[in-house]
């Protein structure tokens, strides 16, 4: 008797758990169908789009590479690709350098204020690119403190700022930390073993330099300077307000397309913007491959010998860079909240009405944070499922790992080419397939803020889900073995252990994506709608229009906006790890 | 004989073009301990982990009471699983670790708080049921792993190399434990570990494998007394192997069945006497050159009495004999 009653309980109960089974997996089979389908819509199809357009003339006829014969034949187009390398080289090497002697100060030196000049040099990544130019104006401009000596006490510097020189120093300002970072990562894991074994030796210091800090940071230097060279070969903001007549690739692309209606030859720039990126890539996947060498699990933190003068010499150098960084955000704040530049200095929040500029300043910045804000919100759920997807999931091998590769491609696709791309792919309402016409489901999305928001997630898309892949990867990878042979399904394990251990990464990656958000322009110049202007838009507007003062005071509620977002982070990590701490070690 | 209750038979397994697992077939009875025995990387974990159903074998079937499950998903295989991490979630207390499993079972609040607690009873741990795993020993965290692989009643228990991650004192203290609440609750059990002293004093049947494939299946008697081939009696306990030229077999015997004699047998000289708390190892080189060992070194393990007796010391000279029905002999031919 007792003995059925069990016999039956357990007929009953496996019953209802081949349900839940069934369930659970026919789940994850549409998530990871679903991943792959997200970048078909967003990523996949609107490249072809682009790249397709780049093989049609204006008049849709097919052309080969005609285009491409047409660009380097037209002089002016080929001025702007040679402009474009030269400025990028230029960049490379003077923001790569200024980045390295900066994080090897931070990471190999006993100086004071490490931790305020690491958060300074991070600064830049707060502003959108247009504003390092409105600051550089206020400074070497042809009314610039600096030009004119600070208003004649001093002899003047006059530098030619409009132009290659000025949009140089932009993009280093603007490529800094994301150059600082990336070094500053890879000397911190220099393993000090290697040093010991060279004391030991008895090898000098200059010999230390050459055969180990720099060998362990090779791959560190190779990344970064192909990040910075990627990011000024297509930055738009820097070259539109500082370059003057200087063309360069990004402002071309923008006149092709928007002003002269040429989809053709701007697909066929938008080609060319990505071949940087594309090579960074493959370097890039090699590179990371090569630097585990360097790093192993039981490598030591490097222990810094004493040395007072290298010190001064660092802080001097660290002092320095951050006081620019510094000037260029004050000038662009005191610009923003005085009178009239130069001429009456007295206090005023005047700008910050923005009334002189057809009145949608506030509009722009208000639309601005709500795009942000919903970026933020959807692309970090997204990327963070997307990451479960792939990393978590047991079956469906193939699917995951294409799964990755496309979460890795969005990293080499500048955000011009994303905006353009997009125009070609969702502003159309039928779709030319094997030469079947059909309509375009996703047309209804182009004009809205949905195309705004889905540009700029996958645009940041890629680092974000590193973040979270990272911390998905700490977590025990028999989480999910073990509640699966509990019956307990994926999707409450997710949100009961995995999703509460990884809440950092989750803040990040929201704080990230609301960031970037905020300052970015190049994929959203193509994508805004007139009645859903941007901030970082309206900034180049009004600059256009020579109202910079309120394009200065943009600037400025665009920066402190995301120092509050940042600030607020930290908070929420700190107030998050207070929780935490009684079930961590 | 009853039937088996779970009837694996012929499973092979590869990982592109890796053989994991080579033809693989065993029974296990209802309450049996098994084991699963062999050097790291022989399969023993892909084996745990298809009968679980969290790896898909290419080919054979898996029997439970004469029904295939190989296509069930691991729920409905009904089993106890405990990892080699544990996997105790950790913003998760003990309590509610072991509760996990039961919350999805849709019974009412207090039967699951009631049987997570007999659960933690079972392997002693109702007094920090309400500590985060980081807080616990790493002997505590294996127990509340334990706990919340029985708190299901599972129908079998499989724990892979549940014991490996704790040091020498805790893991023998936890083998007896873990033997005792295995019989107290008679649940069939397959242990995974490359242990064989684990193996020898836990399991009813061991299963010894080597690369992929079976060697020997038995209890721990007959595996130790009677090693099936050269490779079993070689990797379970100590032994001496030699090959032996003129029969062209292999032979062996293990260091506690070699008899010393003051005049008898082939004579020998110690090179080495090494401690070993209760027994000494003694190693001897064969000088005798009649026999097939001549200068073979041999292993031999004696009580202290043994060493008084005959007053061994460095560079002794001692007879040996191998007692004949303690001789093992192989056909196969292994270089040594
Ligand atoms: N998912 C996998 N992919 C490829 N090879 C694997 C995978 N899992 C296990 N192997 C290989 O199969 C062999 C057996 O592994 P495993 O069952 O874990 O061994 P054991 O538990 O006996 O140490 C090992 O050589 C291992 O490298
Ligand atoms: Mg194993």
């Amino acid at each position: 008797m007792e003995l059925a009653k069990k016999v039956n309980i357990a007929g009953r109960l496996s019953k209802k758990k081949r349900a839940v089974q069934g369930k659970n997996e026919q789940l994850q089979t549409i998530l990871i169908i679903f991943v792959i389908l997200s970048f078909m819509v967003s990523l996949i199809l609107p490249l072809s789009a682009l790249f397709g357009q780049a093989l049609y003339d204006r008049e849709g006829n097919f052309a080969g590479l005609n285009n491409f014969v047409k660009y380097f034949s037209t002089p002016t187009l080929v001025t702007s690709l040679q402009h474009t390398a030269y400025i990028s080289v230029m960049t490379m090497f003077i923001s790569v350098g200024l980045a390295f002697m900066y994080a090897y100060s931070l990471t190999r030196t006993r100086m004071i204020g490490k931790s305020i000049f690491r958060y300074a040099a991070l600064l830049p990544l707060f502003a959108p690119t247009m504003m390092h130019g409105i600051g550089l104006m206020y400074l070497f401009g042809n009314q610039g403190l600096i030009t004119s000596g600070f208003f004649g006490f001093s002899p003047g510097w006059e530098i030619k700022l409009y132009g290659p020189i000025g949009i140089i120093i932009a993009e280093t300002v603007y490529t800094f930390p994301q150059a600082f970072l990336i070094i500053y990562i890879a000397l911190q894991h220099t393993d000090y073993r290697l040093y010991e074994a060279a004391n030991t030796l008895g090898s000098g210091r200059l010999k230390q330099f050459l055969n180990i800090t720099l060998p362990s940071a090779k791959y560190g230097i190779i990344t970064s300077m192909f990040v910075v060279f990627t990011l000024s070969f297509t930055d738009y903001g820097a070259p539109k307000i500082v370059g003057g007549q200087y063309n360069v690739l990004a402002t071309d692309i923008y006149k092709q397309v928007v002003g002269q209606q040429n989809l053709s030859m701007g697909a066929t720039v938008g080609v060319l913007l990505m071949l940087p990126a594309l090579v960074a890539f493959f370097v890039d996947h090699v590179s990371q491959k090569k630097q585990s060498m360097y790093i192993t699990s039981k490598a030591m933190g490097y222990k810094i010998p004493g040395n007072k003068g290298r010190d001064l010499l660092a802080f001097l150098y660290c002092l320095l860079i951050t006081c620019f960084i510094m000037l260029l955000f004050v000038a662009v704040g005191v610009a923003a909240s005085v009178k009239i530049w130069p001429y009456n200095l007295g206090f005023t929040l005047d700008h910050f009405k923005f009334s002189s500029f057809s009145g949608d300043g506030l509009t722009a910045y208000k639309n601005s944070l709500i795009a942000a804000g919903i970026t933020a919100f959807v692309g970090t759920i997204f990327t963070f499922i997307f990451a479960y997807s792939i990393e978590k999931i047991r079956k469906k091998r193939f699917l995951r790992k294409l799964g990755y590769l496309l979460s890795i491609i969005p990293l080499s696709v500048p955000g011009l080419v994303i905006g353009i791309s997009y125009v070609f792919f969702f502003s159309k309402s039928e779709l030319e397939i094997l030469g079947l016409s059909v309509s375009n489901p996703f047309h209804f999305l182009y004009g809205t803020i949905a195309i705004i928001v889905i540009a700029n997630i996958l645009h940041f898309y890629s680092v974000a889900f590193v973040t979270a892949t990272t911390a998905l990867r700490k977590l025990d990878k028999e989480f999910e073995l073990a509640s699966e042979s509990m019956g307990v399904p994926f999707y409450k394990t997710m949100f009961t252990v995995t999703i509460p251990m990884c809440l950092p990464a989750i803040l990040e990656i929201a704080m990230f994506y609301f960031v970037n958000s905020m300052v970015t322009i190049s994929a959203v110049v193509f994508l805004y709608s007139a009645d859903f202007k941007l901030a970082a838009i309206s900034i180049v507007n009004m600059d256009d229009a020579g109202n910079i003062s309120s394009a200065a005071a943009m600037s400025v509620l665009i920066v402190l906006t995301n120092i509050v977002v940042r600030l607020l982070y930290e908070w929420a990590v700190l107030g998050l790890r207070k929780r935490n701490a009684e079930w961590q070690k | 004989m009853k039937d088996p209750f779970l009837q694996i038979s012929n499973i092979s397994k590869t990982f592109n073009h890796f053989t994991a697992l080579n033809d693989i077939s065993f029974d296990i009875y209802k309450n049996e301990f098994v084991c699963l025995l062999g050097p790291s990387g022989c399969g023993k974990t892909t084996l745990l982990r298809i009968i679980a159903g969290l790896e898909e074998a290419d080919h054979g079937s898996i029997k439970k009471n004469g029904e295939e499950m190989l296509h069930l998903p691991p729920v409905q295989r009904e089993f106890g699983i405990v990892f080699q991490s544990y996997a105790l979630f950790p913003n998760l207390t003990a309590l509610q670790n072991v509760e996990y499993g039961l919350k999805n079972k849709k019974v009412s609040k207090a039967e699951l708080k009631q049987r997570a607690m007999e659960a933690l009873q079972m392997v002693d741990l109702e007094q920090i049921k309400d500590k985060y795993p980081a807080h616990l020993s790493g002997g505590q965290q294996q127990r509340v792993a334990l706990a919340r692989a029985i708190a299901l009643s599972p129908k079998f228990l499989l724990l892979d190399e549940p014991l490996s991650a704790l040091d020498a004192k805790v893991r023998k203290k936890l083998r007896y434990e873990i033997k005792c609440l295995q019989q107290k609750l008679g649940i069939t059990t397959i242990m995974v570990t490359h242990d064989q002293e684990e193996a020898l004093t836990m399991a009813d049947k061991v299963v010894v494998m080597n690369n992929a494939q079976i060697m020997q299946v038995g209890t721990p008697e007959e595996i130790y007394f009677h090693p099936a081939n050269p490779f079993v009696a070689d990797f379970v306990g100590s032994i001496n192997i030699w090959n032996h030229h003129v029969e062209g077999v292999t032979k062996a015997i293990r260091p506690e069945h070699i008899r010393l004699s003051k005049n008898q047998g082939m004579k020998s000289e110690i090179k080495a006497i090494e401690f070993r708390g209760a027994t000494y190892r003694i190693e001897l080189e064969v000088i005798d050159s009649a026999s097939p060992l001549y200068s073979q070194k041999i292993e031999v393990d004696l009580f202290a009495s043994s060493i008084q007796a005959f007053n061994l010391k460095r560079g002794s000279i001692i007879f040996v004999q191998f007692p004949e029905n303690q001789v093992l002999t192989y056909k196969e031919q292994v270089v040594y």
